[in-house]
């Protein structure tokens, strides 16, 4: 006998106060007929309230509330039918895109054109001052609604009840209006949340939209909680009889549901005279050919067969087309890129070039590929060269067009930081009370704790004020706040995505989102393409063009030679600065120890430092088996085959989920579950039940209890931070390559990694330094042989040396050097500055710029003539350019800077230096004072006390390590790393975080070729640099 | 030699007489990129320094007390130190970028007797002016200038213009009056010292400074014509003070009191005028507003006697609330030797006051919290619809309108049972102040027009679950 028709959901941000889900089922057990979600100029909420109702089979109408811009009415849209809602995802598109993120602006005239809402329902929804108001105004309101809507039948005048005074008085004026203008009205509840009680949040919104605090007298709170939905008992009670029977009629012409939408891959990828599972067919069994040129094993063709197969029933093709198109763009264009995801993880997507892992070579989980038992589209991820994604971004743009390619939407919701300063703000607590608060953050979870330090901070637990924030704090956790742009997922559509789903735009310019994110996505079915940017492809693309040039012949990956000796004895030395993955300190240490030898080395080495495995203790067990320190044994044959290569320790996330199949009994597709839903449960609750079925499952097979109770914390950590497998292999393939170019093109790898910056753990000085001690040379920047990038030089012992690029040059434009280096190309080298800042039309900026890198050294001298010179360009125009008299000499010349100066200018220019290393220079100072350089302490015995100096280069503080804080000490013979215990860095924080250069006392830790030197006392020394610009890369 | 410098360098920090047991810096401020400029001595001795980033400050000081730069306080100090220099030539002017003070002494150094007894005279500490000072002699006033500033000793003075390049030779060329872009240039350019700028022909020097430069440097050198502006003494004397933290005591008061009066005793000096009547004006925490008159038996211009006056003024005033701002103003004067006057003879005050007069006459008699009146409010809670605040409290005055359905403004302060002998129109549901209830105990009324058994237009509520009227409010 109800139908709700105006309903926001906490997706109309910081209006509505409860959840899309909350309010179906509360309509649901309200036994309201249907409900229409009515987010303001949204649908953004809408695939929830899809989902909630689907699993109720309830009735839910899509709609949208509209605050028309220039003082037009406010309104509600409804969409009868499907021609209906793809109007109103047009209009809230055409709103949304012709304003800046997150507002909107839609008038009168943008209803009547040409039919844009000849399909929409209209509710009029009249907005009441708090005293009196303008039958006038209201009437004009409604005539213009009238006009526009009101011929068919498809306009009416919501009457919206809240118990207010005037009550009586607006029921006749608005029944006035409707018998004039022959508008019928009907009752609706403007309805902001599911239940009374969140009215408390609800004001608490209100307060964070507006910016202001409760105890605010004029705060923008409703007088009471009426707007929520309520009982049919109430309803009758306050609204006529007809006009609640009107909201039924609207409900029935309403029979528009969200799965009438088709979603339609895109159609370009099939060509004519083709299937999609022809095509598809057509274009692996090409790539077998070039992939396996002596034949396809019999292996791989059974799992291509069946991988087929499955596509085919799950009606994916399109999918797999759309990716191999934009791979297939990428290798024309030069751009190096690699897949992962789950449905990477396939012979197919070997075949097709996606991925380089082989099928023949990897042991591939088929249900990690695609699962009958989950009806989700498929996931894979693709990496691309980070300074060339954009290109392929443009392609999906210039291919598809932008109605029809869009980036997905991420939602922003409420953590426990911000819901508590938002909170705090709301009921009016100072920013100090709430940074106090905040320091409880960490006791959430614990009540008695969370009392204990609440109490610690000053704050009475049992007070109201404390009761009410914890209580809306929590309430306010997980509640959307905005809208963002996903980091690379695209929606392709074969029609205009605004028949969809509305597109609105991101903060970027330029970008447009939809108003959907990931999970909106899988349940609607729509596709997603992830397109990401990874810095390593670029590396290594710049790496091997460098090579190629250098030896006047084309390198590409494939031809990096695989299982090299030398490589994998350089990675064992712990040698791998600068290359993919294995750069970190925690992996770094860990090298010597596990001393890969293999490629299949690698990919274990690659996924077992990661919270996962070592969140699930695996890391040590695994290492002890590889040293033949621990037997390596198995709880089961059965399982002997699922753990076999890694030793009988579960590390890849294919292993985690085999065992559960194996030795519990899960059906594959719940293994895979398991897996997805992990971090969920962890979030919602549901881990009891799993837990219960694996500990169960595993009893029953007859394993240990602690085995059971091993695996299940195992899936606790690989659940949202695990490697699969192929993931690991992907990554480690660069990995390798990587690693193999620092090995036998150290000068190549260096020049590759610096014109792919910023990327990576290490700097420009760093990369530059460990080069430099591996023996490579560099040259200095130079404007009469310098390109804009790095580029090789063949030395006098014909082996490849750096020059550095003019990138590297601080506060030198591109477009400026490019210039340069064009006109140096086409007419020769430059004589003096002059005319250099004359025929490459420099800016005094990039002058000045190239006198300070010293890259005017061969023309002008050192540097202070080179500066002077720069200074001393005179700006002429037209003929006489170029043409100035010859400056007179000085009349005395200008002294050379001293090494130090020189010294400082290269760190500040280039942020580095080619000279000695400031320690160099420092060296003596410090011998008086017993410090070791970095080289001397590898022949130091283990527990010796040491001093140690160098430049701070890195610091961190791991969120694994409890604390502990991680730095790292160059000096000119190499680097130092440092421990430093949470009480040590707390009682000298100043020195610790402030000092460039650091003198260290500490206990030297030497074992299995890893040292490190852990901090007793440290002193700053920065001084001694003389204001030198050294960088570090701290806590990132 | 024509012009003594005289320069305060610490005077950002001084003009705001910062608590002198608390490391206290003065930051400036360009985009985001805040910095220390100046700073005390303990603020020194706990390791910062000058052009340290704010945040690097308060990681090592976490208690540091950041100020901004007060213009206002900075002019104001500088005027009194004009009013002082007055004493010692003319014309005198004001340097506010420069923070210094310039007087031109050629005709009063016999007056003084000799340069020695001049120069002593002024180093002379002046208890009115407390502030950190250095000084110089030159004949061009920037020549003057850059000495003060770049020795912390008096230097002997410059006596000829053809002495400057050797006075200035061994100087650093940072002291230059040049834009912060030329100074580097010629640093980059491996020169450092005066001498060695200098050396350059001036052709090859302006085309890398620029014109703009090349003028300073040939002003300072006499080559070109200075322009200055003479100082000259305010007519009306108004000298404001921005607390760095409000002060709750009287006591806490007296400090930059001191040092205000100091600089308005200055300021009569140089005037040749006394005072009878001022005004202090102290804001507090809240922005509200309190004018204290201060009247004196007798004109005066005596330091001692101002201050006892003033501290006995302060002991009767009490503080509602932490003061933040702190001004004296005064716009009557008397000759140096006026008639003395009578603390209750008011001049000026007509019978017929204005009504913010009387408000404020009232208010002094009574008490500023005896006052009051009515305002609107736009809470829609009954009780607090409409409230009564005291005079003065501006920002309640400006709600105005209807912000709510209307209220009777005779509201019961307890409300009352009552059996309403009719209902009349729909209910008003008001759900609000949870906030001072307890959790699920949010209370909610439903208010009606009602007629009571004698008739009377009243204002009903019953509470959710209850059958029970309450009376809340009379209409007539």
């Amino acid at each position: 006998m109800y139908a709700e028709l105006h309903c926001l959901t906490n997706f109309s941000f910081q209006r509505g106060a409860s959840h899309p889900q909350e309010l179906v089922k509360q309509a649901q057990a309200l036994s309201y007929q249907a409900l229409a979600v009515t987010d303001e100029c949204s649908l953004a909420g809408i695939v929830r309230a899809w989902e909630a109702a689907k699993t109720l089979n309830f009735p839910l109408i899509v709609g949208s509330e509209f605050q028309l811009a220039d003082g037009g009415p406010k309104l509600l849209l409804l969409a009868p039918t499907q021609r209906g809602y793809e109007q109103l995802c047009a209009l809230i598109t055409l709103a949304r895109r012709r304003s800046p993120k997150n507002q909107y602006r839609l008038v009168l005239d943008d209803l009547g054109a040409s039919g844009a809402s000849a399909k929409l329902l209209a509710l009029w929804v009249p907005q009441w001052p708090p005293q009196g108001f303008d039958e006038n105004a209201l009437l004009a309101q409604a005539s213009a609604l009238r006009e526009r809507f009101g011929d068919d039948g498809r306009c009416w005048i919501a009457w919206e009840r809240h118990l207010h005074p005037e009550d009586r008085l607006r029921l006749e004026t608005l029944s006035a209006i409707g018998r004039q203008l022959h508008l019928p009205l009907v009752a609706a509840g403007d309805v902001h949340m599911h239940v009374r009680t969140r009215k408390a949040l609800h004001d608490v919104l209100s307060c964070i939209r507006a910016h202001t605090h409760i105890r605010d007298p004029a705060a923008p709170l409703f007088a009471n909680a009426e707007r929520h939905l309520r009982p049919l008992a109430s309803l009758q009670k306050l609204y006529p009889a007809a006009l609640l029977k009107e909201t039924l009629a609207i409900a029935e012409r309403c029979t528009f549901r969200l799965d009438q939408l088709r979603y339609q891959y895109p159609g370009e990828v099939v060509p004519a005279g083709h299937t999609p599972a022809s095509q598809l067919r057509a274009l692996t069994e090409a790539g077998l050919a070039v992939r396996y040129p002596q034949g396809t094993p019999d292996a791989v063709l059974a799992l291509i067969e069946k991988e087929l197969t499955l596509i085919a029933e799950l009606k994916y093709e399109h999918y797999f087309l759309t990716v191999e198109d934009l791979v297939r763009y990428a290798r024309e264009r030069g751009i190096l890129c690699q897949g992962r995801g789950s449905a990477a993880n396939s012979a197919v997507c070997y075949a097709l070039g996606v991925t380089e892992v082989d099928p023949a070579r990897m042991n591939l989980l088929f249900e990690r590929f695609l699962s009958r038992e989950r009806n989700e589209p498929p996931d894979i991820d693709i990496d691309f060269e980070h300074q060339r994604r954009e290109e392929v971004i443009q392609y999906i743009y210039k291919k598809y067009g932008r109605e029809r390619a869009a980036l997905t939407a991420t939602v922003q919701c409420y953590r426990k930081r911000g819901a508590l300063r938002d909170v705090g703000k709301a009921l009016g607590l100072s920013i100090q009370q709430v940074e106090a608060l905040s320091k409880s953050l960490a006791y959430w979870d614990d009540a008695d704790q969370l009392r204990t330090s609440l109490a610690e901070q000053g704050f009475d637990p049992a007070s109201l004020l404390v009761q009410h924030y914890l209580a809306l704090v929590k309430e306010l956790r997980g509640f959307p706040r905005h809208l963002s742009q996903h980091v690379g997922g695209f929606v392709i559509s074969n029609a205009p995505l605004s028949t969809l789903v509305p597109v609105e735009n991101a903060a970027m310019p330029e970008r447009s989102i939809i108003q959907w994110d990931k999970d909106d996505l899988d349940v609607m079915g729509l596709l997603k393409v992830d397109v990401l940017a990874l810095g390593m492809l670029t590396a290594i693309r710049r790496t091997l063009d460098l090579m190629g040039h250098h030896h006047g012949k084309t390198w590409r990956m494939q031809d990096i030679p695989a299982e090299d000796p030398a490589t994998y004895a350089m990675i064992s030395r712990g040698e791998t600065t600068g290359v993919f993955q294995i750069e970190s300190r925690a992996q770094m240490s860990m090298l010597p120890r596990l001393k890969p030898a293999t490629f299949w080395d690698l990919v274990v080495e690659v996924a077992i430092v990661r919270p996962g495995p070592i969140q699930g203790k695996m890391v040590h067990p695994y290492l002890r088996r590889r040293q033949g320190l621990e037997p390596v044994n198995y709880p089961s044959a059965a399982l002997e085959k699922v753990l076999k290569p890694t030793l009988g320790v579960p590390l890849f996330q294919e292993q985690v989920m085999s065992i559960a199949i194996v030795a519990a009994g899960f059906t594959p597709g719940e293994a895979d579950q398991v897996r997805r839903s992990m971090a969920a449960w962890k979030r919602k609750g549901g881990l009891q039940q799993f837990q219960e079925k694996l500990k169960r499952g595993m009893a029953e097979r007859g394993y240990a209890p602690e085995f059971a109770e091993q695996i299940y914390q195992q899936v606790l950590g690989f659940g949202s931070y695990g490697f699969p497998m192929s993931h690991a292999a992907s990554f480690a393939l660069l990995t390798y390559v990587s690693c193999w170019m620092r090995c036998h093109e150290p000068a190549a790898f260096c020049a590759g990694l610096l014109n792919s910056q910023p990327m990576g753990f290490y700097g420009p000085a760093q990369l530059v330094n460990d080069s430099r001690r591996s023996g490579v040379c560099f040259r200095p920047p130079d404007v009469q042989c310098s390109d804009w990038d790095c580029t090789l030089e063949r030395g006098d012992d014909g082996q490849p040396e750096v020059r550095l690029g003019l990138r590297q040059i601080a506060g030198l434009p591109e477009a400026e050097a490019q210039r340069l280096v064009g006109v140096r190309m086409a007419d020769g080298p430059f004589s003096n500055t002059e005319e250099l800042a004359h025929r490459a039309q420099l800016t005094r900026r990039a002058l000045n710029a190239l006198a300070e890198s010293g890259a005017l050294a061969a023309i002008s001298g050192h540097r202070h003539t080179a500066r002077w010179a720069a200074t001393g360009v005179q700006k002429l125009d037209g003929l006489l350019a170029g043409a100035a008299a010859a400056e007179a000499p000085l009349p005395s010349a200008l002294p050379a800077p001293k090494e130090g100066q020189d010294l400082s200018a290269d760190y500040r220019s280039l942020g580095l230096t080619l000279g000695r290393h400031p320690m160099a220079l420092l060296r003596a100072r410090f011998n008086k004072q017993r410090v070791v350089s970095a080289d001397k302490l590898r022949a130091l015995p283990n527990g010796k006390v040491v001093t140690v100096a160098g430049i701070v280069t890195h610091r961190q503080r791991p969120g694994t390590a409890s604390g502990v804080v991680f730095a790292t000490l160059e000096d000119e013979t190499g680097t130092t790393n440092l421990i430093i215990w949470p009480k040590i860095f707390d009682a000298q924080r100043e020195t610790f975080i402030g000092a460039q250069l650091l003198l260290v006392r500490g206990k030297l830790q030497s074992e299995q070729g890893v040292i490190t030197v852990v901090t007793y006392r440290a002193e700053d020394y920065s001084g001694w640099l003389g204001g030198l610009e050294t960088t570090s890369r701290d806590f990132h | 030699m024509r012009w003594v410098c005289k320069h305060y360098p610490q005077l950002p920090l001084e003009a705001l007489a910062p608590p002198a047991d608390k490391p206290c810096a003065v930051i400036e401020v360009r985009g985001s990129r805040k910095w220390l400029a100046v700073l005390n001595p303990l603020a020194a001795h706990r390791g910062l320094h000058a052009g340290m980033s704010l945040p690097a400050a308060k990681s090592l000081v976490p208690e540091l007390l950041a100020l901004a730069r007060n213009p206002e306080a900075e002019a104001a100090a500088l005027s009194a130190a004009a009013c002082q220099a007055y004493r010692f030539g003319a014309p005198v002017t004001v340097g506010t970028k420069e923070l210094a003070v310039w007087v031109e002494v050629s005709r009063s150094i016999s007056l003084f007797g000799g340069w020695r007894k001049l120069a002593e005279a002024l180093q002379q500490p002046d208890a009115h002016l407390p502030w950190q000072q250095q000084m110089a002699a030159a004949p061009t006033q920037s020549c003057a200038y850059l000495l003060a500033r770049a020795s912390l000793r008096p230097r002997r003075p410059v006596a000829t213009l053809a002495g400057i390049p050797a006075a200035l030779a061994e100087l650093p060329i940072a002291a230059l009056p040049f834009d912060e872009a030329s100074l580097q240039l010629l640093h980059g350019a491996g020169l450092r010292r005066i001498a060695e700028v200098l050396a350059i022909p001036a052709e090859a020097l302006g085309q890398r400074i620029g014109a703009h430069n090349l003028a300073a440097l040939q002003k300072l050198l006499g080559q070109q014509p200075e322009a200055w502006e003479a100082w000259l003494p305010p007519t009306t004397y108004r000298r404001r003070f921005d607390f760095a933290e409000p002060v709750e005591t009287t006591e806490a008061l007296l400090f930059p009191l001191k040092m205000m009066l100091g600089e308005f005793v200055a300021y009569l000096r140089v005037r040749d005028l006394s005072i009878q009547h001022f005004s202090l004006r102290l804001v507090d925490s809240r922005r509200r507003v309190v004018r204290h008159k201060v009247g004196l038996l007798s004109p005066t211009r005596e330091l001692p006697r101002l201050l006892t006056v003033l501290r006995e003024q302060l002991d009767r005033l009490q503080l509602e609330d932490a003061v933040i701002e702190l001004s004296l103003v005064a716009s009557r004067f008397e000759p140096a030797a006026a008639r003395q006057n009578d603390l209750f003879e008011e001049a000026g005050v007509q019978v017929g006051e204005r009504l913010t007069e009387l408000k404020e006459r009232l208010a002094a008699r009574l008490g500023s919290s005896a006052l009051r009146q009515l305002v609107v409010s736009p809470d829609q809670r009954p009780e607090q619809s409409s409230k009564s605040t005291t005079i003065g409290e501006k920002a309640a005055l400006t709600v105005r309108g209807k912000q709510h359905p209307e209220r009777p403004l005779w509201l019961l302060a307890q409300p009352q049972r009552i059996l309403p002998r009719r209902l009349l129109g729909p209910a008003e549901r008001i759900e609000l102040g949870w906030w001072d209830a307890a959790p699920g105990q949010a209370p909610q009324r439903d208010y009606v027009l009602a007629e009571d058994s004698d008739g009377r237009l009243c204002w009903v509520f019953r509470e959710a679950g209850s059958g029970q009227w309450q009376l809340h409010g009379l209409w007539q």
